[in-house]
């Protein structure tokens, strides 16, 4: 049996099952825990309890199913994107290449024109005595195996240059993206989103690394939110979404990446 | 062969099916899951046009997450409801919305044991309405109105006249319970 005496683990896997963790909390249960190896044990024990109320009288309504279908024709498609009338309009893979080139003239002549600020929320963490900035280099000094990469260019001409890095650790599951002169974006009318393509999804399925926004102009940093384990990642993409994020990219709007060198 | 081939087809779960690319799986999967997914988009929405796009993407997560599934750590209801309910959490916080549910007065008036008169076909289910009957009334309480009704512990605390660090220990303790009851405490995410 997998026995948990830490108070605030629990309170903190009590509050993820009921509740869900913003971006602070989840990096606070893996930093303040890094020894912990996640179970979902507290997720599921509140998933039976949902079901011993679940009223299920009520059928999946015919043209929700109709609709699921047809998407599962595409999901299972072999060389169509996994989505609801979502077709894909970018090549990640196709965009490597010129993505190499971009990197070096964008990092040789970094031009510091739009500066961020973060915001509030995500800079909020639980533990009061450490916020973002710390706990990103708390990350670096602490997995000497981990992959710190730099932005490079989009596909959005209009968007100004981004300067800054991503790091992310597999073994502690949690890494930090910073940015300057990422725009600063109507959260009325979208959202950034990260994806991140690894070795254990296809890469019509990259995972999602959660969003955010921009709101002011100093430099920033935002924890990684990844919704699936992420092992030896290749790539990472910043897209601009509508507000809430999406569940599958359509690629149009890639507004700064970066890939390892490998 | 081919008996072979079937048989390892029959033995497998819809979810593993449906990892390895089997499309009739999918069929299965939404006659099976369909009206639990539904009811839970339905209760965790704040409205039906959001519980139909809630849908749509829990059908998606399953999909991408099948090849995940561990029959060994856990079933798969209670993988998909957890799924779904990790989803439908996602897009309540990203919208900052919660579900219409009725005033706090009648949550409290609701009977303690209202899971008990419901129709249960999952094992699970029943299962854990065994265990909640065996937690104290008030841990049940704070667990019901936490997550069949989506209160916030300071919500529950205010309620209750009770103090919200009380509030906190009941969810704590009632949920470590029925985890145990249940033999869930070593289910682990599949890596």
């Amino acid at each position: 049996m997998n026995e948990i005496n830490d108070e605030k683990l629990i309170d903190l896997l009590s509050q993820r099952a009921i509740y869900g963790l913003n971006s602070a909390e989840e990096h606070d249960l893996i930093l303040a825990f890094p020894d912990w190896k996640d179970d979902f044990s507290f997720d599921a024990a509140v998933s039976a309890i949902d079901l011993a109320n679940l009223d299920l009288s009520e059928d999946l309504p015919k043209h929700l199913q109709t609709k699921i279908l047809n998407a599962s024709e595409e999901w299972f498609a072999p060389d169509l994107q996994p989505t609801f009338s979502i077709k894909p309009k970018t090549n990640w893979l196709g965009f490597l290449g010129w993505v190499t080139a971009a990197a070096c003239a964008v990092f040789a002549f970094s031009i510091w024109t739009n500066r961020v600020e973060a915001p509030k929320d995500i800079v909020k963490t639980q533990n009061e005595s450490l916020n973002v900035f710390q706990l990103r280099q708390r990350l670096l000094d602490s997995d000497k195996n981990i992959l710190q990469i730099k932005w490079a260019k989009g596909n959005v001409k209009d968007l100004p240059e981004v300067s800054g890095d991503i790091v992310w650790s597999d073994e502690k599951q949690a890494g930090y993206m910073k940015f300057r002169g990422l725009s600063v974006n109507d959260s009325n009318k979208e959202c950034y989103q990260l994806w991140i393509f690894d070795e254990t999804q296809d890469e019509k399925t990259p995972i999602d690394g959660g969003i955010f926004d921009v709101k002011g102009n100093d430099e920033i940093v935002v924890p990684i939110t990844a919704k699936l384990k992420v092992k030896n990642p290749k790539l990472f993409a910043i897209t601009v979404e509508k507000p809430g994020g999406v569940v599958v990219s359509k690629r149009e709007k890639i507004a700064t990446l970066a890939k390892t060198s490998a | 062969m081919q008996d072979f081939v079937d048989k390892k087809i029959v033995n497998q779960t819809i979810l593993q099916r449906i990892a390895s690319g089997d499309k009739t799986a999918v069929q299965e999967c939404l006659s099976t899951y369909g009206g639990l997914v539904w009811s839970l988009s339905r209760r965790m929405s704040p409205n039906t046009d959001d519980a139909e796009d809630a849908v749509q993407e829990i059908f998606v997560d399953i999909w991408k997450n099948a090849g995940r599934f561990d029959e060994a750590q856990a079933s798969e209801t209670t993988f998909v409801s957890m799924i779904a309910r990790r989803r439908l959490i996602d897009r309540l916080r990203k919208t900052n919305r919660r579900p219409t549910t009725d005033s706090i007065e009648d949550m409290l008036n609701e009977p303690a044991n209202r899971f008990d008169e419901k129709l249960q076909t999952i094992v699970e289910a029943k299962q854990a309405a065994k265990a909640l009957l065996e937690l104290r009334p008030e841990q049940r309480q704070v667990l019901q109105l936490s997550i069949y009704q989506g209160l916030s512990h300071q919500e529950i605390a205010d309620a209750l006249k009770m103090p919200i660090g009380t509030v906190k220990t009941h969810a704590r303790r009632g949920i470590l319970q029925v985890r145990e009851i249940l033999g869930m405490s070593n289910v682990k995410e599949a890596s």
